[in-house]
């Protein structure tokens, strides 16, 4: 199937689809291969931001794909299976994508040169979580996996340097369940969403601990793993499984959570920092039962001073005042989870629908740039 | 039917509960909806495809009024069958890149208008062949370009204007003409081949590449209905009606320019509610639920009154003519018969959830 790109797009970026054409290797080479060469030949000018998210095929597949703020799909990667998130190194060379969990496998590329995409496999006994992050140097990838035997979370720690990632050890979350995880801009602090839940790939996708989970923020030595802050719920929200997280403008650590009692109605979103607990935000009575106690991302717009959640189960992308802790007016996206940063203080939101919407304010009206029939975007919008 | 809670207004991407759908034999509304919808909505779309070439050749070698509201008639036609076909996003209409060859929408960014112009500026359009458009952006081969380069912003039918820049644009509208009369025949080839999408969906299997079980199709071909509600709501009429009636923006419907956006509307939301009837989906429920096809039909019945009311060409009528309230009246038909379809038929035939709903993502 051809690309869907509708212009010739003119950026400075041929190396970096050079590579993804390589990456197209992996599952599927005729039609990718061909495509991306198809695109290779008037890529030669730099004039547009560039976004990237798994999603799944018209035929079924599933893939990573680039496009720009218009929603023109430029490349697009096949995975082997259904992906999940991206780790973007800082100087944004290299990009990792991770298979949705409980997968195994994650795939480096490094766009800026024609190095060919390398697979990453989850060791004996652990399995990816779907999301990783680079140290704020770029040398080390962490990869959130479960040590599934020991119901026990631990980051794989992989040195980028060479073309092939190495990996080096690992370090405890010291929790369970781990998810999301960010790297501080002080490039000495890791940040680590415990989900609190225990599952085993022999029973994929079941949740084996729910009457004794304890999910927690915990805050580690990205060089030694020494746990420098640990954030933990109160008994009552116990529940309430800590996922996603993104950076506000002043450092803090903004989270989404999933609550896994279907008749509360507890705060689903909070922030918190390494010397101050998790102060969680009312939501408005009206979206009481209206969303499933369930948030599907949380990302920070350009300036860090508005956080955006999606609860897609609710089709509803939630705005908050960073600085206040305030709800701000919510959008309607139906199915609508990735969320990434557009423009200065804008949004651009994708969807299980095809849909990339674009919000250029919180509360402006929702425009539709594109929707490619047969495709829904998966959980994660990484701008490049 | 408007009594359901918010919760159920959009449960738009419907995937099969496990343990439930699965049991379901769905085989026979697939059967339905495929011979007793599709295959003649593709047949209809494309026959009337046919004619199109001969409509821009009237109207570019004998322009006059009688003409050009001969073409109008039938490009009003072509939007109306297209309609009737473009909620099918899976398979042939898929396949190809062929519904946004056929229409490249939304479009906010008026990203074909700027192609057309390079178009024009850049291309000796009096020899572009319909071999030479398929090479060329899909924003550039269909309906929507059509409509840009045969209408002006009133509505009015330029094409057939005996200047040079005329007779590039007729043999410009002659390439796109033929580009979806091959693309309609190809659409209705494809959903006629028996060895082609319909035996997909007709013989899926353990060891089918897409489509295990007749519910993995049934998810497929009953998602496109509440999706279809989706994309005419947030994507057409909320940039109309979304900012208010001071801020409303007629031009920004589709097929608004041509004056056929209320066609559009109008024919989708009919071309829905045939496709739930030719499924016959009664048999598969129970109680109270056998009655929401015709909650269906009652909704449908409902928004094309609404539309009915609408003066066009809504560009320069609907401010006069109390054109917001009525399209904003018709945002909520559009929920209602979301409510129907993604909050309780859904349901009711053991199909739920979202692609991005799944626990612990």
């Amino acid at each position: 199937m051809p690309l869907t790109a509708t212009e010739r797009l003119r950026i400075s970026r041929r190396a970096f689809l050079a590579a993804l054409g390589g990456a197209s290797l992996l599952a599927n080479p005729a039609s990718s291969t061909q495509a991306f060469a198809e695109h290779l030949a008037w890529m030669d000018r730099a004039d547009a931001p560039l976004f990237a998210s798994a999603r799944k095929q018209p035929d079924g597949s599933f893939a990573i794909a680039v496009f720009d703020d218009s929603g023109r799909e430029l490349a697009r990667v096949p995975l082997p299976d259904r992906g999940h998130g991206l780790a973007l190194s800082p100087d944004r060379q290299v990009m990792v994508a991770f298979a949705r969990r409980p997968g195994t496998f994650a795939l480096a590329i490094r766009p800026f040169t024609n190095a060919s995409p390398r697979l990453i496999s989850s060791i004996q006994g652990r399995h990816f979580y779907g999301h990783g992050c680079f140290s704020g140097g770029g040398r080390f990838l962490y990869t959130v996996e479960n040590d599934y035997e020991n119901a026990r979370g631990v980051l794989g720690v992989y040195d980028m340097t060479d073309e092939s990632p190495r990996r080096l050890g690992e370090l405890d979350t010291f929790g369970t369940g781990p998810h999301d995880i960010l790297a501080l801009p002080d490039g000495k602090t890791l940040v680590v969403a415990n989900g609190g839940i225990q599952t085993h790939p022999d029973r994929p996708r079941e949740k084996l601990n729910l009457g004794t989970m304890r999910p927690s923020i915990v805050f580690l030595d990205a060089a030694t793993g020494d746990l420098r802050a640990k954030h933990e719920l109160t008994a009552d929200l116990h529940q309430l499984s800590l996922r996603h997280m993104a950076l506000d403008g002043a450092g803090r650590v903004w989270v989404g959570g999933q609550h896994q009692d279907k008749t509360a109605s507890p705060p689903l979103v909070g922030f918190v920092s390494p010397d101050r607990e998790l102060t969680l935000c009312p939501l408005p009575d009206r979206f009481t039962g209206l969303l499933d106690n369930y948030i599907g991302s949380v990302t920070a717009n350009r300036t860090g001073d508005v956080i955006a959640t999606s609860a897609p189960r609710g089709n509803r992308i939630l705005f908050w005042n960073a600085e206040t802790g305030n709800f701000i007016p919510d959008q309607t996206v139906p199915d609508g989870c990735g969320i990434a940063p557009i423009d200065r203080d804008g949004f651009l939101v994708s969807d299980g629908l095809g849909g990339l919407t674009y919000l250029d304010a919180p509360d402006s009206q929702p425009l539709v740039l594109s929707r490619p029939p047969g495709v829904a975007w998966d959980n994660h919008l990484f701008a490049l | 039917m408007r009594l359901l809670t918010a919760l159920s207004l959009f449960l738009p991407l419907a995937v099969p509960l496990p343990g439930i759908a699965q049991d379901i034999d769905y085989s026979t509304r697939i059967e339905n909806a495929i011979e007793g919808y599709i295959r003649p909505a593709v047949d209809g779309f494309a026959e009337e495809a046919l004619d199109f070439p001969q409509a821009v050749a009237s109207v570019c070698d004998h322009p006059s009024a009688n003409s050009r509201a001969a073409f109008d008639a039938e490009f009003d036609r072509i939007i109306d069958r297209f309609a009737e076909i473009s909620f099918l996003r899976f398979g042939p209409l898929v396949e190809d890149n062929r519904l946004n060859r056929l229409a490249f929408l939304p479009d906010p960014r008026g990203v074909a208008q700027r192609q057309i112009r390079k178009l024009r500026s850049d291309s000796d359009l009096l020899s572009l062949t319909r071999e030479d458009l398929q090479q060329k952006s899909v924003a550039l081969q269909g309906i929507t370009a059509m409509e840009l380069i045969a209408y002006d912003t009133s509505a009015n039918v330029t094409l057939g204007t005996d200047t040079p820049e005329g007779r590039a644009d007729c043999a410009y509208a002659m390439a796109i003409a033929e580009n979806i009369a091959e693309i309609g025949e190809e659409l209705s080839d494809a959903w006629h081949d028996p060895k082609g999408y319909s035996a997909d969906l007709l013989d899926p299997g353990p060891d089918h590449p897409t489509f295990r079980t007749s519910a993995e199709v049934m998810e497929t071909v009953f998602n496109a209905l509440p999706v279809a509600i989706v994309i005419l709501k947030d994507q057409h009429v909320l940039p109309v009606t979304g900012g208010g009636p001071e801020k409303a923006k007629p031009a920004a419907l589709p097929f608004s320019r041509s004056g056929h956006g209320i066609t559009y509307l109008a024919s989708s939301i009919a071309a829905i509610d045939d496709m739930i009837h030719a499924m016959d989906l009664v048999p598969l429920l129970s109680g109270p639920d056998k009655r929401l096809p015709g909650g269906i039909s009652f909704e449908t019945r409902n928004g094309l009154s609404v539309l009915d009311r609408i003066e066009t060409p809504v560009r320069t009528r609907f401010e006069e003519t109390g054109g917001y309230q009525d399209l904003s009246v018709f945002v909520f038909t559009l929920n209602s018969m979301q409510n129907i379809l993604a909050g309780q038929l859904a349901p009711a035939l053991s199909l739920a959830g979202g692609f991005n709903a799944l626990d612990g993502d």
